[in-house]
């Protein structure tokens, strides 16, 4: 299944020349947790597939979580009804609430807060009706902890293990993220987080093939492809994985809900901007090794940095 | 993880301690600093007070107990458990073990888990589940209990 996005909605991820693990994030103009993009259907459908085939791995939730999961749900659907009102409505007779996607001619009826009345969890269910990964994390003890989430598109990490973790555990993997104090500030970032004020924050790396669910579980399966980037086939093979991730301090529960859209777009296609591809071969010519490594670049970096400069001449 | 060593924290209103015999054997300096300051204090041996005697000693203390547990690593989860059911928490307690320890792997593919002894630093195995090499990393969960396994890059 090709997921690759189109140019127009991709997110360009860089700012500068030089890429570093930073609190990268900056207000969100248009609160809205949710995009709705020209992939939707495809996704949905492999989103689906993944939740049904591998609901260990897609899916996680302490007991503690379900009020919270359904003022997510309330949240989403708020969302995705007043930025696309022409594809999601809602029908509401006091708890009794009816959601209708046409993207995918669907009516859910349900009762608010009766976790009885709907097939999954609360974050379960609206969790299939948008193209985001959702990731929640409830605060306690001055700390955040992934106490619930669905996860279908992982970039190499899993959600079976994270699970319950907090914000440091959660991040130790990262290099530097200790060392630097990167942990301290942005936990202390996350924690002074209010209501009304979300934020968003573009994470970005490259992968061999354009697959989606590149979670830990399946490593096995597209770790390899790595192996077989060359500079004449890196344009179309390699693509650019960047992750909008939001993030919303919810009211009720005071948790940080996280959604994040993974976009796909083949190298070819980015390397067709010509300001993108001289930004981008400059930060990937100086990118620190421990942060190739980890963003599981550092075994095609070379034909990538052929490649690029062979586009780069060429224009 | 526990403490390799019991630290003494004087001026509680009464100790406890609880241990099987060698267990009881690293608490003895601190018994031996609460008798000096003529401290009230109460021991438990894990052997003689199996899972059900020991939760009624646990259960019948009062509030201000401080509680040492010293037990070979079999029943160290066991034990920290029942002590935090009943109400003990991290300010209330010090929890060692001792003797040969066994860590679990988590699969990042199967989530199986692989049984080894910490003594046996190996970089790789085999999941005892499905046969995946595995890298062992410092990755650890607390709700699992295990380090996470990757997947070696072959």
């Amino acid at each position: 299944m090709n997921t690759a996005a189109d140019i127009k909605e991709f997110p360009y991820p860089f700012k500068g020349e030089v890429y570093r693990y930073s609190n990268n994030s900056i207000p969100l103009e248009t609160p809205s947790s949710i995009t709705v993009t020209s992939t939707y259907k495809e996704e949905m459908i492999l989103k689906r597939k993944l939740l049904e085939n591998h609901p260990e791995r897609c899916f996680h939730s302490l007991p503690h979580t379900q009020l919270a999961q359904w003022e997510i749900v309330s949240t989403i659907i708020n969302h995705l009804t007043a930025y696309n009102p022409k594809l999601f409505s809602l029908e509401k007779q006091n708890r009794k609430w009816t959601l209708h996607n046409k993207l995918l001619n669907e009516t859910h009826h349900f009762i608010y807060g009766d976790e009885s009345s709907l097939p999954w969890q609360p974050l379960d269910f609206i969790g299939r009706h948008v193209q985001e990964d959702l990731i929640f994390m409830m605060q306690r003890d001055g700390d955040l902890y992934m106490d619930a989430g669905q996860l279908c598109f992982p970039a190499n990490w899993s959600l079976a293990f994270n699970a319950g973790m907090n914000f440091k555990q959660i991040h130790r993997p990262i290099p530097g993220f200790k060392e630097e104090g990167l942990d301290d500030r942005i936990l202390t970032f996350l924690l002074k987080m209010e209501a009304g004020a979300p934020w968003v924050r573009r994470n970005w790396s490259l992968m061999a093939g354009n697959r989606l669910d590149t979670s830990l579980e399946t490593f096995d399966q597209w770790g390899g492809d790595r192996r077989k980037v060359t500079k004449d086939n890196a344009g179309e093979f390699v693509h650019f994985r960047v992750e909008v991730q939001k993030l919303f301090r919810m009211p009720g529960s005071n948790g940080v809900l996280f959604t994040i859209h993974t976009h796909l777009l083949s190298l070819e296609k980015f390397a067709s901007n010509p300001n993108w591809l001289k930004q981008f071969f400059h930060i990937l010519k100086e990118l620190p090794d421990s942060v190739a490594e980890y963003k599981g670049i550092s075994m095609f970096k070379e034909p990538v940095l052929d490649y690029l400069r062979r586009q780069d001449e060429g224009k | 993880m526990g403490k390799s060593t019991p630290v003494f924290l004087p001026g509680k209103r009464k100790y406890l301690f609880c241990g099987d015999k060698e267990g009881m054997s690293y608490l003895e300096p601190v018994i031996l600093a609460v008798k000096a300051q003529n401290g009230e204090f109460e021991t438990g041996f894990v052997e003689i007070k199996k899972s059900p005697e020991l939760e009624m000693w646990l259960r019948s203390q009062k509030m201000g107990s401080y509680l040492y547990v010293s037990v070979c690593w079999d029943r160290y989860k066991e034990i920290k458990a029942l002590a935090e059911s009943i109400g003990f928490t991290e300010e209330e307690a010090q929890f060692m073990g001792h003797g040969e320890k066994i860590v679990n792997i988590f699969c990042s593919r199967c989530h199986g888990m692989t049984r080894i002894r910490e003594s046996e630093s190996t970089l790789e195995l085999k999941c005892t589940h499905c046969k995946l090499i595995l890298v062992i990393s410092d990755h650890y969960s607390l709700l699992r209990d295990a380090y996470l396994g990757y997947a070696a890059k072959r």
